[in-house]
């Protein structure tokens, strides 16, 4: 099933109030980690939900700029939870995850030059084969800078897009967290971006340390998180947006109320694209 | 930055999260404020301690009503047993054998140790692959000899283990809070964790049952099983039927 519209992570904690509301939801991303080779209850639930509900597969494993060498059995079991769930994206992180075959369980930053380019390129084109199908590669929260850096964020993502057809999830979260933890500009950051690669949107809350932000996602999403969403949806277009809470995870009524706040976002801009598309069409 | 001094800094990086090693790293990130590191490390503990809180929620009890500090002791074993698994439904694979190596291993360590066991079990359980129950009918359907030449298997849910005290008076007793833990031993309690209605739970269960049990861990023909007394097969193959703990082959 095809992904649009805005969706929601899915968590254990709301899979039943999901499915005994019917839930009004567009569609919805699977942590692909917590769900390979799901049996037991959770395998039955999983079943259940994809025949109700496109899912895309979201994953932190995969160790895209890593060193090791990829774990092919990993890529299998993405590939069989792939076909079971009937996901037609699957997605993971611009960073690496794990050394010498340990993991740290977190998404650690990498320098964007032309030696790291070559490396991810060469990585997510096997990724691509393996998976027989193209992937999006999401932006992280970094809190801290590669000295070997020689090119921005942005033109590193698009070119690792060009290179290997990959698509970009581009975490506006993240843009904004990062942007106030260093001091950059998160509007030139969207300018830079080649739309044509943006595959999807990711939204999310953000703890304040008072000297840095957190990329907690443990509650809603910050109005000035919301205004830059509307500047991406301006200037990059209308693409498929997930509201991601992970920690503090609020009941299934609360997390729809920030899903209405989003999607109301989201169809303003996706009714405006209609017009000025049928403007157009009107004055030709 | 080549290959070479990428895997290098990666390296670092690691040694910085997990080892608090932040000299070398800064070849490669340059000067740092002391949050921007601690966030790392911060993340990496906080994801195994919550994983940890998670998967050994009956040892936790046990061990805080008899005034143990227990983030005392899951920071400790985090810092001596680095993740060495992506899934981390398997970390703290360890914890029991850890807590009884810790030097002061008393009598409710080692009971909290078994606890430990106990509760990884039964998380594992939760997770375990779905096999096929076993059929009466397609076993019914066999001529005699084929019967006995039919395979049977314990389902991938189902493990099991050994205990000198009675676990499950101790776990009623942690829930109640009492402060008077039993520490009555036995010579050897048998118990099997199994998974009902997507649920995981645990009994006990006799020797003989346990020594079934455990041969069934590779299949094995119901001719094998019957010849072999230790097993009291007659009473206890159609146990394992009814309660659907066994697949045939």
């Amino acid at each position: 099933m095809v992904i649009s519209g805005v969706g929601l992570g899915l968590r254990s904690a709301h899979i039943k109030p999901v499915l005994e509301l019917n839930s009004d939801v567009d569609w919805f991303e699977l942590l692909t980690d917590n769900w390979l080779d799901a049996s037991g209850v959770d395998g039955l639930l999983l079943d259940e939900f994809c025949k109700r509900y496109p899912v895309s597969l979201h994953s932190i494993a995969m160790n895209i700029a890593g060193c090791d060498a990829l774990n092919n059995d990993y890529f299998s079991a993405i590939s069989r939870l792939s076909n079971r769930v009937k996901s037609t994206l699957i997605s993971d992180h611009l960073c690496f995850s794990q050394v010498d075959g340990k993991p740290i369980h977190d998404l650690a930053p990498i320098p964007y030059n032309n030696d790291t380019l070559n490396h991810v390129v060469t990585r997510i084109l096997k990724i691509q084969e393996y998976l027989k199908t193209t992937i999006s590669i999401e932006n992280i929260t970094a809190y801290v800078n590669c000295l070997g850096s020689t090119m921005s964020e942005p033109a590193f993502l698009n070119e690792v897009a060009r290179q290997t057809g990959c698509g970009i999830l581009l975490d506006i979260n993240n843009i904004y967290v990062n942007s106030k933890n260093f001091d950059n500009s998160a509007l030139n950051y969207l300018y830079e971006l080649n739309p044509l690669y943006v595959s999807q949107y990711h939204l999310a809350g953000f703890q304040n340390q008072g000297n840095y932000l957190l990329d907690a996602h443990d509650s809603y999403i910050h109005d000035d998180v919301l205004k830059l969403y509307e500047a991406a949806l301006m200037k990059i277009g209308i693409k498929p947006t997930l509201i991601e809470w992970d920690n503090n995870i609020p009941n299934y009524q609360d997390l729809l109320t920030e899903y209405e706040r989003v999607k109301s976002v989201y169809q303003q801009y996706n009714l405006a694209m209609h017009h000025a598309f049928n403007n157009e069409v009107t004055n030709v | 930055m080549s290959n070479k001094s990428l895997s290098n800094y990666q390296t670092e990086f690691y040694n910085m999260m997990v080892n608090n090693d932040r000299l070398n790293v800064a070849d490669y990130i340059g000067d740092t404020f002391t949050w921007q590191l601690d966030v790392y490390q911060n993340n990496y503990h906080q994801c195994l301690f919550s994983t940890l809180s998670k998967t050994f929620n009956k040892t936790v009890i046990y061990l805080e009503n008899n005034n143990y500090d227990i983030k005392y002791l899951f920071n400790r074993y985090i810092k001596e047993n680095p993740s060495t698994e992506s899934n981390l439904a398997l970390y703290g694979a360890r914890f029991s054998s850890w807590l009884k190596s810790i030097e002061y291993a008393n009598i409710k360590i080692r009971i909290a140790a078994d606890f430990a066991t106990l509760d990884y079990a039964l998380y594992q359980c939760y997770y375990a692959s779905n096999s096929q129950s076993f059929l009466l009918e397609a076993f019914l359907a066999l001529n005699d000899a084929d019967k006995l030449n039919a395979k049977f298997q314990r389902l991938a849910s189902i493990s099991l283990l050994t205990s000198q005290w009675d676990l499950i008076e101790h776990d009623m007793v942690s829930i109640s809070e009492s402060i008077e833990p039993l520490e009555k031993t036995y010579n050897m309690l048998y118990y099997v964790v199994y998974r009902e209605l997507g649920i995981a739970k645990y009994e006990l269960i006799s020797n003989d049952m346990y020594c079934l049990l455990s041969e069934l861990r590779e299949s094995k023909t119901l001719l094998y099983i019957t010849e072999n007394p230790i097993y009291n097969s007659e009473v206890n193959m159609p146990k394992l039927i009814q309660r659907q703990w066994v697949c045939m082959q």
